[in-house]
């Protein structure tokens, strides 16, 4: 008999004409953007995890619509007829405005896993963010409905609860960088680095469970006090779903970052070539351009640069500090190419030191830079690629990768001119 | 106007007294404040808090909008047709002075000419919806909806605003004034196009063929139409 009242809401809801708008919405986040994602499990997972930021105040909003039923014109409240405890009937409600913005958001993540399927590898699926994206939705979804039983107008409702949604998860939604603040219920990217912690993950689960008990206890008071005489009695599980809440709040609060260091994998996926280039086996759609990489760093005037035994992408050998290995930054090989150059450059330079004059410092610093942008234009294979803005400061680099263009021992005697320059400089 | 006195006080006159001026004190104090948003390519990954707010206030207009005898005045004739019609003239008048003097107070008069034209395309979007959608509680839908492709896909690869992005564009773009323009050719259409209008319009070529009215529906004959012969 449930299951009935199941169908035939799930006919009746009105989500059933903002569903196609939620999936399309969904799968525009998802491919509208750059698609360095695919291929790359971990980063899969975070690109489907994005459209969440749009889908959970979108969810809010409907769940606050289709919750003021009652309220609405010619929308009667047929569900308020049925023979069915008003709790049973509230879950079906809320169930149902559920089902259609988790599918919604399920359409998309079949989407991202179904393209990084075939190049992917073996390390499957990450299901660390998608459930940080599903949390948000859910949680949203509550919050809606809740605002929308208690509220009191069919336009504020949906409108207040979707732009203040949006307008938090704009400022605080995402794991925050640094020192800033931020409630972690989002990601824009997912490194191979890092990955979710459970214990956080589960008090966020908690915390949208939570709301969602009090939407459903809050909705149930709301529908059955009028109308029934006298003291409708202590409303025992609103009071307990307000206490979870209170409870999974704390949890959520002391929980800690959502996003902690991954451990060190067995085997890194390295190049065969000395040096070696090493990367997370989730990032080997990048492995035969490093090994080109590598090639190139080998091929370099011997005796004018050392390269240290192995590159590393970061997190492989467990280090927490910046710039100890390097980030495939949205699939830039650009920037991997001159974090080796730099790594190069140190090995084959003496360590830094106070220049005696000003203007030696000057000098160093500007054949620094220029042999930066040479061993990176060398090390990546050619010129810079359009969609890279910047470099290292002050280098004319189109001269600098005109070079690279030159014969051998042309390109020999300039670097070696620039590394003299550096060697040279008298310390103070 | 005792008439439209009247019809103020049925929808919530204080509540949306309360949140215009909410709106308005976020517009001048916080207005400048950068959110960051997820942008599909390059460009500005900020929306400025003031866009939103004029978003809000233009859906804000719908709450008083929708009349709680919505159901009643769908019958009724000319004079509360023109109450509402001057309501919403009131209303949206009120917004874009309040949008316009506070923005060019506090910032610059070019920022509160852009700011105008996108609450004159919102506005006229939540009249649009509210007309396709079936009433004015359904107002918020279109502008709430122009939320994703605005910050999503404003910028092209080259990290250069599209020509559409009315947040974005500088106030002397002609691409959005155009989009301000037909927005609001679409906003007097839907008021233009009542249900008696539009009936009279679909009826005109069913009565140029003069054809004869399908036998009345009785209650236990649920055919609708006679089948063709």
């Amino acid at each position: 008999m449930t299951g009935r009242i199941l169908l035939a809401e799930l006919r009746h809801s009105p989500l059933r004409w903002a569903w196609p708008v939620l999936v399309a919405i969904d799968l525009f986040a998802l491919f509208g953007r750059s698609d360095h994602w695919i291929g790359v499990w971990s980063q899969t997972s975070a690109a489907a995890q994005v459209p969440a930021f749009y889908l959970g105040p979108a969810m809010a909003a409907l769940a606050a619509w289709t919750a003021a039923r009652r309220r609405r014109e010619n929308a009667g409240g047929w569900m308020d007829a049925a023979a069915r405890p008003a709790p049973v009937m509230e879950c079906v409600h809320l169930g149902i405005t559920l089902a259609y913005g988790v599918t919604a958001y399920g359409v998309g993540v079949i989407a991202a896993v179904a393209v990084t399927l075939p190049g992917g590898g073996t390390h499957f699926f990450w299901p660390g963010y998608v459930l940080l994206g599903l949390v948000v939705i859910v949680l949203c979804t509550g919050v809606g409905h809740a605002v929308g039983r208690a509220g009191t107008s069919l336009v504020a409702a949906p409108l207040g609860t979707a732009l203040v949604l949006f307008v938090l998860f704009s400022f605080f939604g995402f794991v925050p960088q640094g020192a800033e603040w931020g409630l972690g219920l989002m990601v824009v990217s997912g490194y191979p680095d890092v990955v979710t912690a459970a214990g956080p993950m589960l008090a966020r689960s908690a915390l949208a469970l939570a709301v969602v008990l009090v939407a459903v206890a809050v909705g149930r008071r709301l529908r059955s006090t009028p109308g029934r005489p006298g003291w409708p009695g202590v409303p025992a599980t609103a009071l307990a779903a307000c206490g979870f809440l209170a409870v999974s709040v704390v949890g959520f609060a002391t929980a800690g970052p959502v996003l902690q260091q991954r451990g060190v994998p067995d085997e890194p996926l390295c190049t065969s070539h000395e040096p070696r280039v090493c990367l997370w086996p989730e990032s080997r759609k990048y492995l035969e351009e490093a090994e080109l990489m590598s090639r190139r760093v080998a091929a370099l005037p011997a005796d004018l640069f050392t390269s240290p035994a192995a590159f590393h992408e970061t997190g492989l050998r467990g280090e927490t500090t910046m710039g100890s290995g390097f980030h495939i930054r949205e699939g830039e090989m650009w920037e991997v190419a001159t974090s080796l150059a730099i790594r190069v450059q140190e090995m084959s330079t003496p360590p830094y030191c106070d220049a005696v004059t000003f203007d030696e410092d000057e000098k160093r610093w500007a054949a620094d830079m220029e042999l930066i942008s040479w061993l990176t234009a060398r090390i990546a294979g050619g010129g810079k690629p359009p969609t890279v803005h910047g470099g290292p400061p002050g280098v004319d680099e189109k001269t600098v990768h005109a070079i690279v263009a030159e014969p051998e021992e042309v390109q020999a005697a300039w670097a070696g001119e620039r590394l003299a320059t550096i060697r040279e400089t008298r310390c103070a | 106007m005792p008439d439209l006195r009247s019809r103020l006080r049925l929808c919530h006159p204080t509540g949306v007294a309360l949140g215009a001026a909410g709106l308005l004190a976020a517009l001048v104090w916080l207005g400048g404040v950068a959110m960051p948003v997820p942008v599909a390519t390059g460009g500005d990954s900020t929306v400025q808090l003031r866009m939103i707010v004029v978003l809000a206030g233009a859906i804000l207009v719908a709450v008083p909008m929708r009349s709680p005898m919505a159901d009643w005045e769908a019958g009724a004739g000319p004079r509360a047709r023109r109450v509402e019609l001057t309501l919403l003239a009131v209303l949206a008048s009120a917004g874009a002075v309040l949008v316009g003097v506070g923005e060019a107070l506090v910032r610059s008069p070019e920022s509160a000419a852009s700011l105008l034209r996108a609450q004159l395309i919102w506005l006229s979007l939540a009249v649009v919806s509210a007309r396709l959608l079936g009433g004015w509680s359904r107002a918020w839908v279109l502008p709430l909806a122009t939320i994703f492709p605005l910050t999503y896909l404003g910028w092209d690869a080259a990290g250069e605003v599209r020509w559409w992005n009315w947040l974005w564009q500088p106030h002397t773009a002609a691409g959005c004034w155009a989009l301000a323009a037909v927005s609001l050719t679409g906003a007097v259409l839907a008021l233009w196009a009542t249900p008696w209008r539009t009936r009279r319009l679909r009826g005109r070529p069913r009565r140029g063929r003069g054809a004869p009215r399908a036998v009345p529906a009785r209650p236990g004959n649920r055919t609708k139409e006679p089948a063709a012969r």
